[in-house]
């Protein structure tokens, strides 16, 4: 039998770039990311969705199913819709009351399962669940926007269309919730399923159901059919905020499973040593939709709207270098990328996934890796010589750093008792730093480096007497064996902001048209653009969506 | 009825509240979870969170370690550690421990063998956890629960108002 041989590649950039937390937070989503694996896994199956129950009233209030089978289990949406009073509508993940909740379920519910998960769904948190639901999750109303499809449809014509394009969704989601919270299923139940085994695939696929019961919601309250272009251009919202953030941090081998991926997709790319004409236009045609898609972009953050002008602006500067001569030359795309160092971090990396995107053969196989049993492991058989080695060739950034001085240990993370979730506090003037979650690895691992014998000491012996290590001494082993696994900055320090890690993880799960509305959340849009429900046929070709209408 | 990420999640937590280690809570809540999933008596999770935190008292040589005291959330991976580094065998003071450092093991893939209160690597066949869920007695889960509360913080005004970062009401 013979091997395959991968493709060629060229070396991967370097970890000491690539996890920086600036360039991190500048990530945008690419071919790789869950999303559009998940539309390719579903389009691959043609997948059908149906909607068996659609109890929803003149108002659009009751519930809804939807069902599809995939990859041989069937799943399904319980979709249930109630009145909100205005006053309750909040993005925040501690509302208690939502315009829509919702319910990924494990099969085809009876009436009796759908009894149990309308009544129990409106509660989220408050609620107990079982290993029938594989997620959890709610969502608001962009009531501005909402209301105004509404009135379109029911007098008679279409929305307008600047005002789909400026929203880009009928939906927000809060929160969605999966992997045994509150008693639902725990990821290893579906794991081993075919095209469950990515990362995040059952709480991508209720996004996408539940932007599919926002078109449906509004049409029928509307009483009228949405435009299929508009229709496909309305996307789900999320607003999210720092309780996904340790998530990169406390999953080092996750983190650097989807980085190796993503690096290693571009690695695969810049070794392609000549273009063709087919490519060479695909990548113009991707040019000219990125602008369309940044013309799109709005941001009112101040911070984010700078870096977003600042795209605009560089954005035709790199498409006259694109000129058909240098498109032709040999090793093209490696060289667009060393050029693109000239230009700002944003627009590097929008380059960097402008470049994935017509490579699919190359680089889509990739996807199958970025889900990790393992985790992380100690080896208390080295020496801690050694480990003082590996200290000194990839902790200099996290060494150098004095945490005595106030800037440099601002900031705490911590666990809020009213929702259990992360949040992060100013050390100097709140209390609670003695409570402080362990996300300050930086910190740890200057701590463990003044603490090391530089001898033959087993890193065991060396553990023995100093517990207080253990954690810090399996961090730097594992990023020896996994150089993409740790956000090499300080995290607790005050410039550190926490957007950047939301960003980071959102990209991977195929966000785009980021809306941060402070350091610390931001909105997005998920699935715009994606193929809607009969359109799984057409399922690969919406990055960067932009309007078609 | 809880899952396994739920027990994983809230004993760790626990034994962070208990003023343990971050490294060594990671460790309890995957032992815990490894103990559901084989469906095991997670009472003696319960009690190792419970022990007093005194500092271990640990004779490490290279041809045999002696645990004379010290909690078994630090000192069963130091157990772990020196067998997985060559140094058995190892001999522990408390008979008690042998559950909780047994079950570390076979989280490293490795397996006891007992004699007494000295501890080798044995060859007998590791129980593969399965899902969840998992019942977890109350008694238990309240241990856990309480323990975890104590890294809580308390929200405040302000914390509410920056801590998250969002803004109030958006009707938008």
């Amino acid at each position: 039998m013979k091997d395959l041989a991968p493709p060629p590649q060229t070396d991967l950039r370097p970890p000491e770039a690539v996890m920086r937390l600036r360039r991190m937070g500048a990530a945008f989503p690419t071919r790789l990311s869950f999303l559009r694996s998940l539309m390719r896994n579903l389009g691959a199956e043609q997948a059908k969705v149906t909607r068996p129950v659609w109890n929803i009233d003149a108002a659009g209030y009751g519930h809804a199913v939807y069902t599809l089978r995939f990859g041989g289990y069937d799943y399904s949406l319980v979709a249930v819709s109630t009145p909100l009073d205005p006053d309750q509508r909040t993005d925040r993940v501690i509302a208690s009351a939502w315009d829509s909740t919702f319910v990924l379920y494990d099969g085809v519910p009876d009436a009796d399962e759908i009894v149990r998960i309308v009544a129990s769904a409106p509660m989220q948190e408050a609620a107990r669940y079982t290993p029938r639901e594989l997620v959890l999750s709610r969502a608001n109303r962009s009531v501005r926007l909402f209301d105004h499809v509404v009135a379109a449809l029911r007098a008679g014509r279409q929305p307008d269309p600047d005002l789909i394009r400026e929203t880009g969704y009928l939906m927000r989601t809060t929160a969605v919730y999966g992997n045994g919270k509150f008693g639902i299923a725990d990821r290893a139940h579906i794991a081993d399923r075919p095209g469950m085994g990515g990362p995040f695939m059952a709480e991508m696929l209720t996004v996408w159901l539940i932007r599919g019961f926002t078109h449906d919601l509004v049409e029928h309250v509307g009483g009228g059919t949405l435009d299929r272009a508009m229709k496909r251009h309305l996307g789900i919202g999320n607003a999210t905020g720092l309780g996904m953030a340790p998530f990169l941090v406390y999953h080092p081998l996750l983190l650097d499973a989807w980085m190796q991926v993503r690096e290693t997709a571009l690695a695969r790319v810049r070794a392609i040593p000549a273009l063709d004409e087919a490519q060479i236009g695909r990548i113009y045609d991707l040019v000219i939709r990125t602008a369309q898609h940044l013309a799109e972009w709005q941001v009112p953050d101040p911070v984010a709207a700078d870096r977003l002008n600042t795209l605009r602006a560089e954005w035709p500067v790199f498409a006259d270098t694109l000129t058909p001569e240098r498109l032709m030359a040999a090793n093209p795309i490696d060289q667009i990328i060393t050029d693109s160092a000239a230009y700002a971090i944003d627009t590097q990396e929008l380059i960097v996934a402008l470049m994935l995107e017509p490579f699919g053969d190359l680089v889509d196989g990739l996807t199958d890796c970025m889900a990790t049993p393992f985790t992380p492991e100690l080896d208390p058989a080295m020496p801690c010589k050694a480990l003082a080695d590996l200290i000194a060739a990839d902790w200099a950034w996290a060494c150098q750093v004095d945490y005595d001085k106030p800037e440099d240990c601002a900031q705490f993370w911590y666990v809020s008792e009213e929702k259990l979730e992360p949040r992060l506090g100013n050390r100097h003037a709140e209390p609670g730093a003695d409570l402080e979650s362990p996300l300050d690895i930086a910190r740890q691992v200057k701590a463990l480096a003044a603490d090391l014998p530089a001898d033959d000491t087993t890193v065991g012996a060396f553990l023995a007497s100093h517990p207080q290590h253990r954690a810090a001494t399996r961090r730097v082993q594992t990023l020896a064996k996994h150089a993409y696994a740790e956000i090499r900055d300080n995290l607790i320090c005050a410039s550190c902001l926490p957007i950047d890690l939301l960003r980071c993880k959102l990209a991977f799960f195929g966000a785009a048209k980021f809306d941060p509305k402070s350091d610390r959340w931001t909105r997005i849009t998920l699935a715009q653009g994606a193929p809607l429900f009969d359109e799984l046929d057409q399922a690969d070709d919406w990055w960067l969506p932009v309007a078609g209408f | 009825m809880r899952s396994i990420n739920e027990v994983a999640g809230t004993v760790a937590r626990a034994a962070r509240g208990a003023g343990f280690p971050a490294g060594q809570a990671e460790d309890l809540g995957q032992v815990a979870a490894y103990l559901a999933g084989i469906r095991a008596d997670l009472a003696i999770v319960t009690a190792a969170l419970q022990e007093p935190i005194g500092t271990p008292q640990v004779d490490w040589r290279q041809d045999g370690v002696t645990i004379h005291k010290g909690p078994v959330i630090l000192t069963g991976p130091t157990a772990c550690d020196a067998l997985v580094a060559g140094a058995a065998p190892i001999t522990i003071a408390d008979i008690a421990h042998a559950p909780l450092i047994s079950a570390m093991l076979c989280l490293r893939a490795l397996t006891p063998w007992w004699e007494g209160r000295v501890l080798t690597l044995g060859d007998c066949e590791i129980l593969p956890a399965k899902p969840g869920p998992v019942n977890v007695p109350d008694q238990d889960w309240q241990v856990w629960s309480n323990l975890a509360a104590r890294t809580y913080v308390p929200e405040s005004a302000a914390s509410r108002a920056a801590g998250a970062g969002a803004g109030l009401i958006d009707n938008d």
